[in-house]
Order: structure tokens, then C-alpha cells, then sequence
């Protein structure tokens, strides 16, 4: 199970290499593992959601967790495919359901996790005091960095609905960190341990990006470093989320 | 002392235990067994179940050299009786004692050690729930399952998961049923419930 957590480091570490190749063939490179990740997660998390039966709780979050990460393999699936036949793309209505749909997907099968552990009324090791006092420094250091580019988002004249929709996706995911890392840590020790701190994990690895996207341009960096940490920390995200699901597979074996 | 190992008693290097004289106060832990001779059987501890049963027994015997030798018709006769009838929960354990003088002391009661450990070559004397707990442990881990197991015991069976029983056993897997349900689907539950009941055997 120790050796999961090679799934997104190998996945960073290749996004990283991205900066040794050419301007032009960076980004091809780049959004094909985005796409391999995508896709990766998506398989995944239907298979982990076939393991379950019907009216199980958790079918339906991984179901949601995998139909997530499918428009946004869609979606970057096309742009890939654009790098080879510019005349293909999504008709910008389409681009947006999908991520409207990849966000809401993403964000309610997180919650359905994270109700799922309410519903059995197991607790965390740490008393009620300082779970509150937790959860609410999640939300706030959510709303921190999702907040940013959600006011400037609604500060410019012509509001992106994209940036809107996956901003407010990002701080529903990024305050469930929180709950989901105590369930972790309630179940440390236990197989489904693993499926809870990749969860988590892979929400931190959003935070992240989210933080980089606001940091990133006081920061000073070549353009290919740039791109690749960022891709780098989206890949993560995408790959500790389908290490989770197969730390749920492994479980239920 | 009636064990000479063969050698008569003159050849001992003292006529008590290693050369060491008996000092009373040096004494830290003693059993109150009130007789004037026979056999004296404060507690009996069963190797195979892990087991210590208080007895605090005394036999008449003879007048003098009881060993368990001489005495081994009455023990044999005395202990199972014994055992049989402090298991048939007439009398409080030890732990029912403890535990009613820790509910004399507080409201409260936070309880350390639920089981006797032994070393490995030895059988651990578990408890019906520590059997649940363990197979929880594997998936839930260790404070979870005991969790778990403690909220499906009141509901089922009304009562702390150490004192469940056997035979309450069934209510009580079927109680942790939802929870295994809800984190591992319906198919991995059934087949950790049915493992459980197949391990204590009910």
C-alpha cells in the first residue's frame, strides 16, 4: 500500500522533466500526461464504483468521482487532439457544461465522502473543540486561496463563468480537506486509511495550485518552469485522487 | 518444602528454599487463607484459556506433607467444580469488583487494559469483541474499529463491547452491518461479518 504514494510522485516527476524538452514540444507532452492522468483517475473510479452495490453510499460519490475526471479528459482530451488537427475544439458552449459539470461532479461526490463518515457516526481521535476549530481553519485557508481569483473573477466587467464555476468547485473540495484528513486520521492503521489521506491529499495538491495560480505571477520564473509546476501539481492532484480509489479497490479485495 | 529431588534431607544445604531465611516482612504480596492445616488454593491459572480464577480455597487435607501430589484428587475435584461455577456468572469476577469499585469512586470509569497479554508462544485469552475489533482493525484501523465495534455493542446488545458475550455476538455484527456497508460496499461487509462469525464460531 506504501508504494501508492509513486503514483503521483512519478506523475510530478515527469511533469517536471517537461522543462528539459522544447518550447513546442512541452506543452503536447504535457497536456498528453494530463490527458494518461485524467483518464488514469476517470477508468478508475468507475471500476472502484462497480465494486460497489447498488444503494451503497460511496457508489455514487466514486461514480461522480470518475464521471468528474472524464469531461475534464474530454475536454483536455480535445485540446490534445487540437495540437495535431487545429480544426477540432469544443464549441465554447460545450467547454462550458463540461467543466460546470466536472466541478459540480467533483465537488458533491467529495462532500458525499465526507457525509458517508458523518452517516456512520464514527469520530475522529481529537475532541469536538478542536475538529470545529479545524474545520473552520480549512474553510477559511480555502476560501483564501479559492477566494482570490473568485473576486477578480467578479471584479472584471466580463466575468469568465469558467473561472467562476471551477473557483467555487475548488473552495467546496479545499474545505472538505479538513474532514476528510480527520477520517484518515481516525482510520490510521486501517486499509481505507489510504483512500481517505489520498483524498485529501489530492485536495491539497489543488490548494496548491490554486496558491501558485495566485502567487505565480510575483514570482519571477522562466515560462517552462512556470508551466511545468503547475502541471506538475495538477497531475499530482488527478493521480493522489485515482491512488485513492485504488486504495479503495485494494480494501474491498 | 517436601520436594527433595531425590536427596535426603540432610544433604540440603538448609532446610529451606535456597539457603534464604524467611523474614514475614519481607513479605509484599500474601493470601489470606484461613485454616489451620490441608491444602491452600488461593488462585488457579488456566495455560490453555489464558485464564486466572480467583478461588481462594481451602481444603482440610491431611495434617502435614499436602503437595499437589498428595492433594491432586482433591484439586481435580475442586478447581472444575469451581471454575464451572464462577463462569456461570453467579459471582462477580474480579473485573465486575474492580469495576464496582471504580463506580463507587467516579461517574466515570476510563478502563486501560481490556485483556491479559501473554508472550507469544502463549494463547492470549481474547475477548468475543477483541475478535471483532481485530477484523475491523484491518480496514478501519485499530481506533475506529473500537469505536465501531463499542457504539454497535450499545446498540445491539446495551452494553460496554468488552462485555458482550458470545452469543450476542450475531446482533452485534449485524449492528456494525451499516457502517461496513457504508465505507467498504455491501459485498466486502458481508464477507468481513461472515468471517468474523465464522472465527468465534457463531
Amino acid at each position: 500500500m506504501q508504494r501508492l504514494i509513486l503514483v503521483p510522485l512519478a506523475g510530478a516527476v515527469l511533469a517536471l522533466a517537461s522543462m528539459a524538452l522544447g518550447a513546442d514540444a512541452a506543452p503536447q507532452f504535457l497536456r498528453a500526461l494530463l490527458v494518461a492522468s485524467l483518464l488514469l483517475m476517470a477508468g478508475s473510479g468507475f471500476l472502484t464504483a462497480a465494486r460497489f452495490s447498488a444503494g451503497d453510499r460511496l457508489l455514487l460519490s466514486w461514480l461522480l468521482l470518475g464521471a468528474g475526471y472524464l469531461f475534464s479528459a474530454v475536454r483536455h482530451g480535445t485540446r490534445l487532439i487540437a495540437y495535431f488537427e487545429p480544426s477540432i475544439a469544443l464549441p465554447p458552449a460545450v467547454n462550458t457544461i463540461l467543466v460546470i459539470a466536472q466541478n459540480v461532479a467533483i465537488a458533491l461526490a467529495l462532500l458525499l465522502f465526507v457525509l458517508a463518515w458523518r452517516a456512520t457516526g464514527l469520530t475522529a481521535p481529537v475532541s469536538r473543540q478542536a475538529q470545529l476549530l479545524s474545520i473552520a481553519a480549512g474553510i477559511t485557508l480555502a476560501v483564501l486561496a479559492g477566494g482570490y481569483p473568485l473576486l477578480q473573477g467578479l471584479g472584471t466587467t466580463d466575468t469568465n463563468p469558467i473561472l467562476l464555476v471551477s473557483t467555487a468547485g475548488d473552495i467546496v473540495g479545499l474545505a472538505l480537506i479538513v474532514p476528510l484528513a480527520l477520517s484518515a486520521f481516525a482510520m490510521r492503521g486501517g486499509l481505507l486509511m489510504h483512500t481517505w489521506v489520498y483524498l485529501a491529499a489530492s485536495e491539497v495538491a489543488w490548494l496548491l495550485y490554486d496558491v501558485w495560480w495566485a502567487f505565480e505571477p510575483r514570482i519571477q520564473l522562466a515560462e517552462n518552469v512556470n508551466t511545468a509546476i503547475f502541471e506538475a501539481l495538477r497531475i499530482v492532484a488527478i493521480l493522489c485522487a485515482f491512488t485513492a480509489s485504488a486504495a479503495q479497490r485494494r480494501a474491498m479485495r | 518444602m517436601t520436594a527433595l529431588a531425590g536427596r535426603e534431607r540432610r544433604q540440603l544445604h538448609r532446610h529451606d528454599a535456597g539457603g534464604h531465611h524467611f523474614d514475614p516482612r519481607t513479605v509484599e504480596l500474601r493470601f489470606n487463607i484461613t485454616g489451620e492445616n490441608g491444602i491452600f488454593l488461593p488462585l488457579v491459572f488456566d495455560l490453555e484459556a489464558g485464564v486466572l480464577h480467583w478461588l481462594d480455597l481451602q481444603s482440610r487435607g491431611e495434617l502435614h506433607l499436602n503437595n499437589v501430589e498428595t492433594s491432586n484428587r482433591a484439586i481435580t475435584a475442586l478447581c472444575p467444580r469451581l471454575i464451572a461455577y464462577f463462569e456461570s456468572g453467579t459471582r462477580p469476577s474480579m473485573f465486575d469488583l474492580g469495576l464496582n469499585t471504580a463506580h463507587a469512586r467516579g461517574e466515570r470509569s476510563a478502563l486501560r487494559l481490556t485483556r491479559l497479554y501473554f508472550r507469544p508462544s502463549m494463547k492470549t485469552s481474547l475477548l468475543p469483541a477483541d475478535t471483532v475489533r481485530e477484523k475491523l482493525g484491518h480496514y478501519l484501523g485499530p481506533f475506529t474499529a473500537k469505536n465501531a465495534v463499542q457504539l454497535a455493542a450499545k446498540q445491539s446488545a446495551g452494553t460496554d463491547a468488552d462485555r458482550v458475550t458470545r452469543a450476542q455476538i450475531p446482533a452485534l455484527v449485524e449492528a456494525l452491518g451499516p457502517t461496513l456497508r457504508t465505507l467498504l460496499g455491501k459485498s466486502t461487509a458481508d464477507k468481513v461479518a461472515e468471517e468474523i462469525r465464522r472465527e468465534l464460531a457463531v
